[in-house]
């Protein structure tokens, strides 16, 4: 696994960076979702 | 995959400006008339800059043809956000203009600052509409995408594509940018820098020969002669 | 299920009822962001070119926006995350009015960059194609996930003061009513829930500091990753952020000075409160003139030929008014105010945060415009020119209008003060912040 090479292309090829931020946002949104969950679930079935 | 590559020789530059007004013909570059064109508007893929020291009478002129460097390190892809500029195989740097986004990043990051933008849709005044270069390559570009020389690589396509056409292998003196075929006093070269027989490689090897800014470490591939 | 707070009735006192006073604001605010809107589309139909930008001054006015209001967003962090962390509980009252400030101020810096791009319908081209090696991919993830964040932090903030509102304000509409309910997302204000509420509040006030570092910084490094003189320094990340959370303290106190008058807070808003923003305030503005000393001091002492050009065009050349008079009003008038008639007196300490305010958007001029003025192969020869054209100033304007609107609404609608965070005990029975003294 030449990991010189997968940093380049990364880096070097349109695309990937925007899957970066759609992963980043997508998983603070997933995160901020369960997160008030818990939140707003500790009044219930205690 | 050759590199290609510019040198142009000062001492032989008359500053006539053919080149100039060969590259808008061939490329299609809008003309911005004398409003726009004192507001900063212009697009020269290739201008004549007067480099002025001194006061009268001792003053020492240069005259420097700048096209694009297409640099090897270049400073504007590393900023564009969606690679809509790019370096091809052959060391051109190009550039999308169905991608461009208009952020022009990459117009502030050049140092050499040759990327020019596209304020309002093209216009032309009504007799050179008739004479546009119809080589779809160069279609007129839209308002709000970035545009700079491109060492006219759609010569270079209709240099291999003749080659092939002819059922001859394509060589590197088949492909010449408009501003090197029109230059009257041959002050331009164009070739392969990696051919260390072309004609290119001697000439950037000369010790009359440098580079614009050499020290940003941009790589740049036009090369120039020294006067004097 | 909701903590006593002795200032109850003053600071619900706002939401009863939306007065005329209140729609004649909006409706011009809203004329202004409007009128901003529409030329925004005209210059999406002609193009770029009806601003007074040009080659080589791409960048100007829409991008000092866009930094300056991504840089007031640091207010709200600032006091509500960091000053949080460092457990400074007298913090407590100012929290949600200075969260406003960023939640609000955050899309308008956005919609600069809409405002700037050649093809803004392009956008998401940066979703499909985004190539990591950009600055501006940076910057998108940066404040996109600052977006995110800030409006979760203030949502969650919010919650228990909605509950509250929605089992308060029985004489509200119909519609406002059902709101509450709805946005209550069913709180009972349980000592579970507080708890829970707490510790969340806790993890993200950190993760929003290291966000905000980095959010300006990542704004900072659009100008310092390219080699331009002026830009290309390491002190760029720095200067940028201590800026940010010196617009951002000022705008604070100009926030707080105005509702306190308009909405009659004076009991919940203790001048305590603005001495000590104004300590702070004292510390950033020197530590911003000790930023521009380390910077002006190397780039002049160093004499190379094109960071001298940018920089004798800030001293003395066409830039010479704007920067001496940002100096003047970002650092030499608020530190003799702040000093001599800043203590214990809001008029004075508003009139100080408003010039460092309009100095602030001159210094995000000036870090702009001079370097692209002088470019690097032209600076021996060439002086480029721009001025703002009627563009451009309207949507300036706009862009400050909407962000005053979405503000005044919604001090309509929500308290400006948390309730909870400034009761005398929580139902956890902890006291988790001091109440503010009410002496002043």
């Amino acid at each position: 696994m030449d990991i010189g090479n997968l940093v380049y292309a990364f880096f070097n090829n349109p695309g990937p960076g925007g899957v970066v931020v759609v992963t980043v946002l997508g998983l603070a949104c997933v995160i901020y979702y369960f997160l008030t969950r818990w939140i707003v679930y500790g009044g219930k079935g205690k | 995959m050759p590199r290609w590559g510019m040198v142009i020789d000062l001492d032989k530059c008359s500053a006539c400006q053919s080149c100039t007004a060969a590259c808008r013909m061939e490329n299609n570059t809008p003309v911005a008339g004398p409003d726009q064109a004192a507001a900063g508007r212009t697009i020269l893929w290739n201008e004549v800059l007067p480099f002025i020291e001194g006061e009268y009478p001792n003053v020492n002129v240069t005259l420097i043809p700048r096209p694009c460097m297409h640099c090897d390190e270049p400073a504007c892809i590393k900023v564009c956000p969606v690679q809509a500029t790019y370096k091809n195989e052959e060391g051109i740097v190009l550039i999308d203009y169905d991608r461009c986004i208009g952020c022009r990043f990459c117009t502030v990051a050049c140092p050499y600052t040759v990327r020019y933008f596209n304020w309002f849709a093209p216009q032309w005044p009504e007799e050179l509409k008739d004479h546009l270069n119809p080589d779809p390559e160069v279609a007129p570009r839209p308002v709000g995408v970035v545009e700079k020389c491109t060492f006219c690589a759609h010569r270079l396509r209709k240099a291999r594509e003749k080659a092939e056409a002819e059922g001859r292998a394509f060589q590197a003196t088949d492909y010449i940018p408009a501003c090197v075929q029109t230059c009257p006093a041959h002050a331009r070269y164009f070739g392969d820098l990696d051919d260390p027989n072309s004609l290119v490689s001697e000439l950037a090897s000369s010790p009359r020969a440098y580079r614009l800014m050499e020290e940003l470490g941009t790589q740049p591939k036009v090369y120039y002669l020294k006067q004097g | 299920m909701h903590p006593e707070n002795k200032h109850e009735k003053i600071i619900l006192a706002p939401i009863h009822r939306v007065t005329t006073g209140d729609r004649i604001l909006w409706s011009i605010l809203a004329g202004l962001l409007l009128t901003g809107i529409a030329l925004w589309v005209y210059q999406f139909i002609e193009g770029l070119g009806v601003t007074g930008l040009n080659r080589p001054v791409y960048w100007a006015t829409y991008l000092t926006n866009f930094v300056f209001f991504i840089g007031l967003a640091h207010s709200g962090t600032f006091i509500s995350a960091i000053l949080r962390v460092a457990g400074q509980s007298w913090r407590a009252p100012l929290t949600r009015a200075a969260e406003a400030i960023t939640l609000f101020s955050l899309p308008f810096g956005v919609a600069a960059i809409l405002a700037d791009m050649g093809r803004p319908e392009r956008i998401f081209n940066v979703l499909f194609f985004g190539r990591y090696q950009s600055p501006l991919l940076w910057d998108f993830t940066a404040v996109g996930l600052y977006l995110l964040s800030s409006m979760v932090f203030f949502y969650l903030s919010l919650l228990p003061d909605i509950a509250l509102c929605r089992d308060r304000l029985t004489d509200v509409p119909q519609w406002q009513q059902k709101m509450y309910r709805v946005l209550a997302l069913g709180w009972q204000g349980t000592p579970e829930q507080f708890h829970r509420l707490e510790r969340v509040l806790d993890g993200m006030a950190i993760f929003m500091t290291m966000l905000v570092v980095t959010v300006h910084t990542v704004v900072s490094w659009v100008f310092g990753m390219t080699v331009q003189p002026g830009w290309h320094t390491a002190l760029i990340g720095p200067f940028f952020l201590l800026g940010a959370i010196l617009s951002g303290t000022a705008a604070v106190v100009i926030v707080l000075s105005i509702l306190r008058k308009v909405y009659n807070l004076e009991k919940a808003l203790p001048v305590k409160l603005f001495n000590s923003l104004r300590k702070l305030l004292i510390t950033f503005t020197l530590g911003w003139i000790y930023m521009i000393i380390a910077e002006y001091l190397t780039a002049g002492y160093g004499n190379m030929t094109e960071e001298m050009h940018v920089v004798q065009d800030k001293f003395t050349g066409d830039y010479a008014l704007l920067f001496w008079g940002m100096v003047v009003l970002v650092f030499i008038l608020p530190l003799l105010i702040f000093i001599f008639k800043g203590k214990n007196n809001i008029g004075w300490m508003v009139f100080a945060s408003v010039l460092i305010n309009i100095g602030m958007w001159i210094e995000r001029y000036i870090v702009l415009v001079p370097t692209q003025v002088s470019p690097r192969l032209f600076h021996e020869m060439a002086h480029a020119k721009y001025f703002p054209s009627i563009v451009e100033i309207m949507i300036t304007v706009a862009l400050f209008a909407g962000m005053a609107l979405l503000y005044t609404v919604f001090t309509r609608f929500f308290p400006i003060i948390p309730l909870w965070e400034t009761a005398e005990e929580l139902p956890t029975g902890e006291l988790s912040h001091q109440p503010a003294t009410t002496q002043g």
